[in-house]
């Protein structure tokens, strides 16, 4: 059939929106937010604190797993009580020293 | 234009993005970034030491930064502690029970830091004796402390005529 | 003969929460380093009172100690123990009518005395009678549970031991590898297991990559033996030893998102094979009109469970003050699908005092193959269980922590929680005389823990 090869492309942005591609400052804006998003995206390399500002980042409050034994009495508990359970992660955070 | 007529001329376009994107760049604060002022050193091999209170490498590297003075401060050799600490109470509190044979210059801001392109706590720069940086790591170990005495020693071994 | 009350009742339980013990291990060594300076012991202990209204109560000392061995590797090490007593819902239905309920749970030779007084919680020991030419009999008690009174199983005391070994080790400024075994024990259930982690930091130490996994390998004795799921509750002495094997894997993604917020993000998914059946606990089957018990089944889980969740923490500094906000998504493929939510903030009162109020909000659906009870007249199911640990229900729990710090490395803190399982007691369609039951009474916990962690 004519169309059957074109039937599961995705459609472009200015056929399933075609009232906001005809703005010009929409689509420039669009192009903006993009290629921000893009740059911030690259391995979350523009979020963070620079070394010397890891000061509140290593006090103990701050750790992910600040006090392990409350953390692995309570996953006891709740395990023993609750039908579910789960991993988490605790690497990372702190000074960031060495 | 008067700034009210500016401000009114902001408010009537706050759509036009192009304006605000101007405006935006424009208040974005350019860094002015501190320096360290090393002129009086020149002629000095300088070790810049960026620390703080809450960096426990950073107490570990203390004593052994003393024992180079002690060792090399015949042969010119100065080392400058440069605190980044934000709480000036915890750098004093830091000083008084691991006390520095070596002058400290703080740096709340960062922005020594920032010039210093800090790239982890703590970091070594040394500074040759016509004030140029030649060696600079960041972290601190026992393992490397050789590695480190060693590059102190070339730059030591370098005379200025 | 009374069933042991079960803090830790299901086997799995106590063995993955060793395995979770491992899993969090490499975290450990990151507080430390922020928190220590010079020390290279730290000691963490607490003392658990656990105390479940009208049910089960529990005591648990643990201590865990890590030690810097250089500044790349620190090794550390752990025991707990528990004492229980109390007692935990048998799974059956509660009746207008007494009911009487067998279990054996102790096997002697042939003609020995026993005196058949009544033991404590209210139950009286029976002899068995033996096969012809056995040689020993088996003693079992029987508890009569009143009318109108949700069966409970009282139980006599137990115990538990675990302990566990870890090793941390930085490869790099940037990669640091972390491996552990634990091991806990208990009157009738046994779990081994192993884990190992590696984490990788980014962007100057901003971003943090890590994977674990765990094995865990346990095995199940309980005092009377392991019944044939869904067959008719009796006093005989029942089946040998039951093994269950479990892998979890995790990897997870921590980002300083900025000076004062640290996120992160992990996945975990799980595959359990064995036997996961609660071998004590009961389904009731009920009259199909009147709705009283007409026979209790031992209760059938499948051999198989695989599990997912999604956890994501976050942590805001507000300069003096601490927030910590958690949010957990878990579904299995028994049906279960439950959220975790919970929030602390910690109101740093002075460089000394802190009070942090605590609340976590649970709430779970139910496993595909829950019943409350079975009808005479259907087909009994597969699998099928009335454990309400596997049913739906939502439990909120409300906290708060008082802290101390005595120097620089020490800290003294007592913990409140009181915690509480709302499920649905009178679900549509009861039949009968479970009308006017309540089937899922609430669940009401208080616990206090004390901690005392110190340097040296």
């Amino acid at each position: 059939m004519k169309n059957s090869s074109k039937r599961y492309l995705p459609k472009r942005f200015t056929e399933v929106f075609p009232g906001l591609a005809a703005r010009p400052k929409v689509r420039l804006l669009g192009v903006l937010i993009w290629a921000i998003v893009a740059a911030d995206c690259v391995a979350c390399s523009t979020l963070g604190a620079k070394p010397w500002e890891h000061d509140l980042l290593a006090e103990r409050a701050m750790q992910l797993d600040a006090y392990p034994i409350e953390t692995s009495m309570d996953d006891h508990i709740y395990f023993s009580k609750e039908a579910s359970s789960g991993g988490r992660s605790f690497a990372g955070g702190g000074c960031g020293c060495n | 234009m008067r700034l009210d007529q500016g401000l009114n001329y902001v408010r009537r376009h706050n759509n036009d993005w192009r304006l605000m994107a101007l405006i935006t760049l424009f208040l974005c604060p350019v860094v002015q970034a501190a320096d360290l002022d090393l002129t009086a050193y020149r002629g000095k091999v300088v070790y810049v030491d960026f620390w703080a209170s809450w960096c426990a490498p950073c107490k570990q590297s203390f004593p052994w930064l003393a024992n180079l003075v002690r060792e090399y401060a015949s042969q010119d050799f100065v080392v400058i502690g440069v605190n980044v600490d934000k709480d000036h109470g915890r750098a004093k509190r830091f000083l008084n029970e691991t006390p520095a044979d070596f002058a400290i210059v703080y740096d709340p801001k960062g922005e020594i830091a920032t010039t210093y392109k800090v790239a982890g706590m703590p970091s070594g720069v040394l500074i040759d004796r016509t004030g140029h940086v030649r060696f600079q790591h960041a972290g601190f170990s026992e393992k490397q402390k050789g590695l480190y005495e060693e590059q102190l020693q070339t730059l030591l071994a370098e005379k200025i005529h | 003969m009374q069933l042991k009350p079960k803090l830790v009742a299901n086997r799995v339980r106590g063995g993955l929460a060793a395995a979770a013990a491992g899993l969090l291990a490499s975290g450990h060594a990151k507080a430390q380093e922020a928190a220590a300076e010079a020390p290279a012991t730290t000691v963490d202990s607490a003392l658990l009172v656990y105390h479940e209204v009208n049910r089960v109560q529990a005591v648990e000392p643990v201590v865990n100690v890590s030690h810097k061995i250089d500044e790349d590797s620190t090794f550390d090490f752990g025991i707990t123990a528990d004492s229980l007593t109390g007692a935990t819902p048998l799974g059956a239905v509660s009746s207008t009518l007494p009911q009487s309920y067998v279990r054996p749970y102790k096997v002697v030779p042939l003609g020995t005395p026993v005196t058949v007084t009544s033991a404590s919680g209210g139950s009286t020991v029976v002899t068995v009678p033996p096969a012809t030419g056995a040689k020993t009999e088996t003693l079992a008690a029987t508890t009569i549970v009143p009318p109108n009174t949700y069966p409970l199983d009282h139980g006599f005391s137990d115990r538990r031991v675990a302990g566990h070994l870890g090793w941390d080790q930085a490869l790099t400024q940037n990669v640091k590898l972390d491996g552990g075994i634990a091991y806990s024990k208990e009157h009738d259930y046994r779990s081994e297991s192993a884990h190992m982690g590696l984490s990788q930091d980014f962007n100057g130490h901003n971003t943090t990559l890590s994977g674990a996994v765990n094995y865990e390998s346990d095995l199940s004795f309980p005092i009377g033996g392991t019944p044939t799921p869904l067959t008719q509750m009796n006093g005989d002495w029942k089946g040998p030893d039951a093994t269950l094997h479990e892998i979890d894997a995790l990897v997870g993604v921590t980002q300083v998102m900025s000076r004062r917020w640290l996120s992160t993000l992990s996945f975990s998914y799980s595959i359990a094979h064995g036997y996961q059946t609660d071998p004590y606990k009961l389904i009731s089957v009920v009259d199909a009109v009147t709705g009283q018990p007409t026979e209790q089944l031992y209760e059938s889980r499948p051999n198989l469970r695989r599990k997912e969740s999604v956890f994501s923490d976050n942590k805001v500094h507000l300069g003096r003050d601490v927030i910590s906000a958690s949010l957990r998504a878990y579904e299995d493929d028994w049906g279960i699908k439950s959220l975790t939510a919970d929030l602390r903030y910690r109101w740093q009162m002075s460089p000394v005092f802190y009070l942090e109020p605590h609340l976590r909000y649970y709430t779970q659906g139910a496993a595909n193959f829950f019943h409350y009870y079975l009808v005479s007249d259907q087909a009994i199911p597969q699998y099928a269980s009335s454990d309400t640990r596997l049913a739906k229900f939502h439990a909120p729990t409300y906290g708060g922590k008082f802290g101390v710090a005595l120097n620089e490395t020490s800290e003294l803190n007592l913990r409140v929680e009181y915690y509480v399982q709302h499920g649905n007691g009178s679900p549509a369609g009861a039949i009968g005389q479970l009308q006017q039951q309540n089937l899922f009474p609430d669940l009401k916990a208080y616990t206090l823990l004390l901690g005392y962690t110190f340097a040296f």
